[in-house]
């Protein structure tokens, strides 16, 4: 039960906001280019990504030092989680501009609208571009799935919550997204990113300390009170951010 | 073919964007854990508490430092 409050949530958050944005990205080529070269591009993508977590997963991992993977990936999660939480901070004071799934993929069809289609392979053709611009999107979303996975069951000891948590994301977004045909803009992407990078934080700060050799006054509850003191001490940013500007001058980043 | 090898290039420029968008919250991040691993040695505060909560506290040195340029940057673009 601990394993998937603390281990499959954080997991099912993060995945269902790059699903969601990969969705938009495969949609917008399949809706203006034509679906074959969007599934194409996924279905190759998604080979990729299993050939990373192959080459950098539990096999590569378990033959670590328990200490230096703990330094190592709490480092990571503090870069990875620092990135978002720093992000969401600003798009709660109005300083950047809020993430917009239906902006995103008007922004991806245009652009694609100004690419030629290259039918220039075989008879029947293949659109490359499409082809491209799919597999990027899903396999730039799919590689935050996979390092989240593959750190949350490094280092919580065991992939089984981590999967179960991006796996049922990407089945709520593959069933949402074929039912709708159209961006899921009803997802709260930047509350979700906000919760996750505040995740991600707590997480790096309490394994890359236990890397050093520090054991937490009560052990894993010790996640609870460190989130708390993150949640805090985020609020209190985003205060003092909107205290300095308002927050009706967003600009576009 | 271009389009695909183009879009491999941005994918991996991209890829690394993943860590480093900011290089200096980064680069603070990175210092945070190098200091708070020379706290950790025994002649200074060991493996107690206290090395996590300065690693902490680093950490949100680092964020608030590159917040303050974004919020700089911002008052610097919208002319304020």
């Amino acid at each position: 039960m601990l394993a998937l409050l603390t281990v499959a949530l954080p997991a099912f958050l993060a995945s269902l906001v790059e699903f969601v944005e990969a969705f938009t990205i495969v949609l917008a080529v399949g809706t203006s280019r034509g679906w074959r070269a969007a599934l194409a591009g996924a279905a190759t993508a998604t080979v990729a990504l299993a050939g990373l977590l192959i080459a950098f997963g539990p096999g590569l991992l378990e033959r670590v030092d328990e200490r230096v993977l703990l330094l190592v990936i709490g480092t990571l999660l503090l870069l990875f989680g620092g990135r978002w939480l720093r992000k969401a901070m600003l798009r709660s004071a109005g300083l950047i501009a809020k993430h917009d799934e239906s902006a995103a993929f008007t922004e991806e069809v245009d652009a694609l609208g100004r690419t030629q289609p290259s039918r220039t392979h075989g008879a029947r053709g293949f659109d490359w571009a499409g082809f491209a611009v799919s597999g990027k999107g899903v396999f730039l979303e799919g590689v935050e799935v996979a390092f989240i996975v593959l750190t949350l069951g490094a280092t919580s000891g065991g992939y089984a919550a981590p999967t179960l948590g991006a796996g049922a994301a990407l089945l709520l977004v593959v069933a949402a997204g074929a039912a709708l045909r159209q961006p899921l803009t009803r997802v709260p992407e930047n509350t979700l990113k906000y919760a996750v990078g505040a995740m991600l934080v707590t997480f790096g700060v309490y394994w890359t300390a236990e890397g050093l050799g520090v054991a937490w006054t009560g052990g894993a509850a010790a996640l609870a009170y460190l989130l708390a003191a993150t949640v805090a001490l985020s609020w209190l940013g985003v205060w003092w951010l909107r205290r300095q500007e308002p927050a009706d001058l967003a600009v576009s980043r | 073919m271009s389009a695909v090898l183009k879009a491999v290039l941005t994918a991996g420029r991209e890829a690394f964007g993943l860590l480093v968008d900011d290089g200096a919250v980064a680069v603070g991040i990175l210092l945070a854990v190098g200091a708070a691993a020379l706290l950790s040695i025994p002649a200074l505060l060991g493996s107690g508490d206290a090395v996590g909560w300065a690693l902490f506290a680093l950490v949100w040195l680092a964020l608030a430092v590159s917040l303050r340029r974004a919020r700089s940057r911002f008052r610097a673009g919208s002319g304020s």
